[in-house]
């Protein structure tokens, strides 16, 4: 038995939409994925990345075009894989006319969780997320925040081994935010995996052992964190240019830069690069006030490499038009 | 277990929708449409014209029964069609689906939920129908009770086409085609004598097959309205209830080959 909870080959999505299902859209190419058991793994992509898809070919709500995908080493509709998954949808909605501990008793009893059992993890679950309090209200009354909590709450009503969440955090304040990031380090250390999609950056970043980073299907970037990210060292330097022509010097060096002003600037690159830099910064007569290595945000990381490709898809579609 | 959790919970919803209100409103509705037939036939009765009292009696049960049907053939098209639509295009279904039970639980949920909300319009009906053969003092009590059975029968046929059509067509497509499934073998009827008017007769074999692919929605009505004539021979109307009953079971059947492989996502709405 494999230790991945999660293992997805070759998988391909493609949708046929529009007038006699001529137009072809695909929304997931080849994408390769494993998840071990224990890890807290994000999915990151920009909008339309394909996530969602990914996600609801893991649920079985929709069926690959190729390719293949397996939850504890079965398919995903399989009973015991499903009553050891927690999901939470995108665009969750639940049942307006019940309130919190009916719905939850009605997902519970799906999951056939033994009564007792059942009403005391219900407790529980609605006390950790602050829903305890609007027990008798109907959820159709719900603020957002208050329906997010009540979907991580359903979600989380099995125990699961695997939770699985598309954009969890997208409806939360900064409070709400620290709440789910603890209940996330809470399950992980019961053993659990956690897969969830983002594209906030900043919000996965503190939590997760391995990232994926996916645009247009296509997968970009996998790997541990630090993989990720330290494969990416980026520098931060502060300099004067009293001629101006320090900038046209730097230009030639086609800087990857990701944050930039008049005397500051934070670029990706190495020492050697940092070193010819600085060199570019003396010989266009400026003087270097600061100079400060960084360990960069996934954030930047992030856009540097999908930027990286957008540029690339620009000027390839600009070459085919050219021919 | 599962089915009957489904079954529970897509009642409940149907229960908040305002249709039983309205239904109890169109009950009170026929009845004031009915009550001038009912002074009539009372001023028939103290008249002593029995012949008349009975014509209009029957008149009055039927025309309650029509309307009756007709309102919750109606009930049971929009839910039929909405029922798992709904929960797709809300994105309810995703929360349920992603638990440990099977399509076919879901399926059959949703189906037996609308089928107890049907019934809980026709204990309305029922009502006003039992009130209507007191007032009436129509005689013919057993059969009476059959002919509602039919309706009810009728409603729920009514629900199963759009259930099933409404998981493989849009939403108003399903409509459409499920009154024409419905209404088929009196559309059919249509055919023939037009077909006739340019001189090509169909053979038998067509009426054979499309009698065979389509509900016989007629036959309860017809053989009823013999019946509230002449007397009761069971046999057939068992059949007809039978094949009815069955048209509906593979409504569900179908139902369950398209929902088992269904694409679901919120955008396919
Ligand atoms: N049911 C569908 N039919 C056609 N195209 C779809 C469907 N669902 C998603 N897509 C397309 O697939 C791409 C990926 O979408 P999605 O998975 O929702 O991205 P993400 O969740 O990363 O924002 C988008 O271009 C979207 O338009
Ligand atoms: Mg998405």
């Amino acid at each position: 038995m494999s230790e991945n909870v999660i293992e997805v080959r070759e998988l391909t999505k493609i949708f046929a939409t529009g007038w006699g299902r001529k137009k072809r859209v695909e929304a997931v190419g080849d994408l390769d994925l494993a998840v071990a058991r224990g890890e807290i793994f994000a999915f990151l992509g920009p909008n339309g990345a394909g996530k969602t898809t990914t996600i609801n070919l893991l649920m079985g709500f929709l069926r690959p075009t190729r390719g293949s995908i397996k939850l504890f080493s079965s398919p995903p509709e399989a009973r015991h894989v499903r009553s050891r998954t927690g999901f939470l949808p995108e665009n969750y909605a639940f049942y307006s006319f019940l309130n919190g501990p009916q719905l939850l008793d009605f997902f519970g009893r799906l999951f056939r969780i033994p009564d007792r059992l059942r009403r005391s993890r219900i407790e529980q679950l609605l006390g950790q997320l602050d829903l305890w309090e609007a027990r008798n209200l109907r959820i159709g009354k719900y603020s957002r925040g208050m329906r997010q909590r009540l979907g991580i709450a359903q979600a989380l009503l099995n125990e699961p081994e695997l939770l699985i969440l598309d954009e969890p955090t997208s409806g939360f304040d900064p409070l709400g935010r620290r709440m789910v990031r603890q209940l996330l380090l809470q399950l992980k250390q019961r053993g659990s995996s956690i897969f969830l999609s983002s594209h906030i950056l900043s919000e996965v970043e503190a939590i997760c052992d391995r990232v994926a980073i996916v645009n247009r299907g296509k997968m970009v970037r996998q790997g541990s964190l630090k993989e990720v990210i330290g494969s990416h060292e980026g520098i931060e330097i502060t300099f004067t240019d009293p001629g101006g022509s320090v900038r046209s010097q730097l230009q030639e060096l086609n800087l990857k830069i990701s944050a930039v002003s008049e005397q500051f600037m934070t670029f990706a690159g190495d020492e050697a690069l940092g070193q010819h830099v600085v060199d570019a910064i003396r010989l266009g007569g400026g003087t270097l006030r600061a100079y400060l290595p960084v360990a960069r945000t996934l954030e930047e990381v992030f856009i540097d490499l999908v930027g990286d490709q957008e540029r690339a898809r620009v000027s390839n579609t600009a070459g085919r038009e050219e021919q | 277990m599962m089915v009957w959790l489904i079954a529970g919970i897509v009642l409940r919803r149907l229960l908040r929708s305002k249709l039983l209100g309205i239904t109890l409103v169109i009950a009170i509705l026929i009845f004031a449409l009915l009550s001038s037939s009912l002074l009539m036939l009372r001023n028939a009765r103290s008249a002593g014209d029995t012949e008349v009292a009975n014509q209009l009696s029957a008149n009055v049960i039927l025309s309650a029964l029509a309307l009756m049907g007709f309102f919750a053939c109606l009930v049971g098209l929009a839910n039929g069609v909405t029922v798992i639509r709904r929960e797709i295009r809300e994105g309810t279904i995703f929360s349920v689906l992603s638990k440990p039970l099977t399509r076919a639980e879901y399926l059959l949920g949703s189906y037996i939920g609308s089928l107890v909300y049907l019934s809980f319009v026709w204990i309305i009906f029922g009502l006003l129908y039992l009130g209507l053969v007191y007032l009436t003092r129509q005689p013919m009590g057993k059969l009476l009770g059959l002919i509602l059975l039919a309706r009810w029968v009728y409603s729920v046929l009514m629900m199963s086409v759009a259930f099933f059509l409404a998981l493989r067509f849009n939403a108003w497509i399903a409509v459409v085609l499920s009154v024409v499934v419905y209404n088929a073998d009196s559309l059919y009827n249509i055919f023939p004598p037009l077909l006739r008017l340019v001189h090509v007769e169909l053979p038998d074999w067509v009426k054979g097959t499309v009698l065979f692919l389509f509900p016989s929605t007629n036959s309860l009505d017809v053989l009823f309205e013999s019946l509230l004539k002449a007397r009761l021979n069971p046999a057939p109307v068992q059949w007809a209830f039978l094949s009815l009953i069955d048209y509906c079971a593979i409504m569900v059947l179908l139902a369950w080959v398209v929902f088992r492989r269904q694409e679901l996502s919120p955008s396919t709405e």
